[in-house]
């Protein structure tokens, strides 16, 4: 299977382009990393720790070898820098054992992303990412801080469920991703974004005016239906229990 | 390609997939949740890169559909979080691998030795038939009995 994987087009014909080594060599990297941490946890182990540290310094390293031969501008620095944050705070959200600190590190991962946002010249998006990620993410700390027990740690949440198949699984789309991105056959670049919220305004309300109306309904249609499904039943479950026994 | 897409490309991708390896490893149902909200940023990220590479605010529009989603999906998300919690208070998926009525776990609640109570073995009982040899004389004595005139 490995054979037909390495023989197929696309990677063949990206392994030819010089700068995929080292995104190679990164993504192994973060696999194994992604591996250890998913089946030890990152709180776990004493070697954990050191172990980790030395994954992450690789894949700083071999961060910084990519930077210096491209070479670095300040645009590209903070991109790689909200980007990196971004992809630890993931690892961290994969890793780490508490609830809690999961979602900590989701937050981490998702505000980062708004850096990746606004350096691509989305500044709206930033902030509504960052709005509704932020209220999002307090609603859930406080439904973990509900629901789960802070006093000891269950043990749904250190047996994971087939972590080697499902690491390999997204490191091999993973390498298809990445091999796929510089072979990509994109038309000539358009001209430069402009870089202003009311564009993306009258793009809205003039292309896209049934899309806005569509996804305002949506809401309210998930609205409707969060209430009623989190509605009491009109008979108790205990007093059903007891029928059935 | 400039290097800035490129790069937005690959992080988009990488944050997918740390989505989908929380997604297929985690076993709490709100952090399986928070996972695939981590996919749709990644998706998101694509969308926005490459109407950047176009010069054009049509992927930011479909960037801002898929936040609407995501928010709709959450308040779902939480209340089927709610309703599960109540019919079994733990957030491990895999107690909800069985989606059949409410168990019957009377078998495990007593163990063999409670309930049962002891009662007097009911032994079969013959009809009593002759005379009774404990009450009734003996046969020499009931020839002494009969013939008691002796005494």
């Amino acid at each position: 299977m490995l054979e037909t994987l390495l023989t197929t087009p696309m990677i063949a014909q990206a392994a030819t382009i010089a700068p995929l080594s080292k995104w190679f060599f990164m993504v192994i990297a973060l696999g194994g990393l992604g591996v250890f941490l998913c089946t030890q946890g990152l709180g776990q182990a004493k070697g954990g720790k050191t172990l980790a540290t030395i994954g992450c310094l690789i894949v700083l390293a071999a961060l910084a070898i990519d930077g210096a031969q491209q070479g670095f501008t300040i645009e590209r620095s903070i991109l790689l820098a909200f980007g990196w944050l971004a992809v630890f705070g993931g690892i961290g959200f994969i890793s780490f054992r508490q609830p809690v600190h999961a979602a900590l590190g989701f937050a981490v991962s998702v505000l980062a992303a708004c850096g990746v946002y606004m350096m691509l010249a989305a500044p709206f998006l930033a902030a509504a990412t960052t709005i509704i990620y932020a209220g999002a993410t307090i609603i859930i700390f406080l439904f973990v801080l509900m629901f789960a027990s802070t006093k000891h740690l269950e043990t749904y949440e250190v047996k994971l469920s087939s972590p080697w198949i499902g690491v390999s699984v997204a490191t091999i789309l993973l390498i298809q991703l990445l091999s796929a991105i510089p072979a990509m056959p994109l038309e000539a670049a358009g001209e430069t974004m402009p870089e202003s919220v009311s564009g993306l305004g009258t793009t809205f309300f003039t292309k896209y005016l049934w899309t806005v109306e569509l996804a305002g309904t949506l809401l309210l249609v998930a609205t409707v239906g969060a209430i009623m499904i989190a509605q009491r039943d009109p008979v108790p479950a205990t007093d059903t229990q007891e029928g059935m026994q | 390609m400039s290097p800035l897409i490129a790069q937005s490309l690959t992080f988009g991708a990488i944050l997918f997939c740390i989505g989908l390896v929380g997604f297929l490893t985690r076993r709490n149902l709100i952090l399986m949740f928070l996972s695939l909200e981590l996919m749709l940023a990644g998706v998101s990220t694509n969308f926005i890169a490459f109407g950047a590479h176009y010069g054009k605010f049509d992927g930011q529009v479909f960037s801002v559909l898929i936040l609407t989603v995501a928010s709709c999906e959450a308040a779902m998300a939480l209340a089927l979080v709610v309703a599960l919690f109540r019919h079994q208070p733990t957030l491990d998926i895999w107690s909800w691998s069985w989606l059949n009525e409410l168990p019957d776990n009377s078998w495990k609640k007593e163990d063999a030795t409670t309930g049962f109570e002891e009662k007097e073995l009911e032994l079969p009982q013959l009809t009593p038939a002759g005379r009774d040899p404990m009450t009734s004389p003996m046969p020499g004595r009931l020839d002494q009995d009969v013939t008691g005139t002796k005494a």
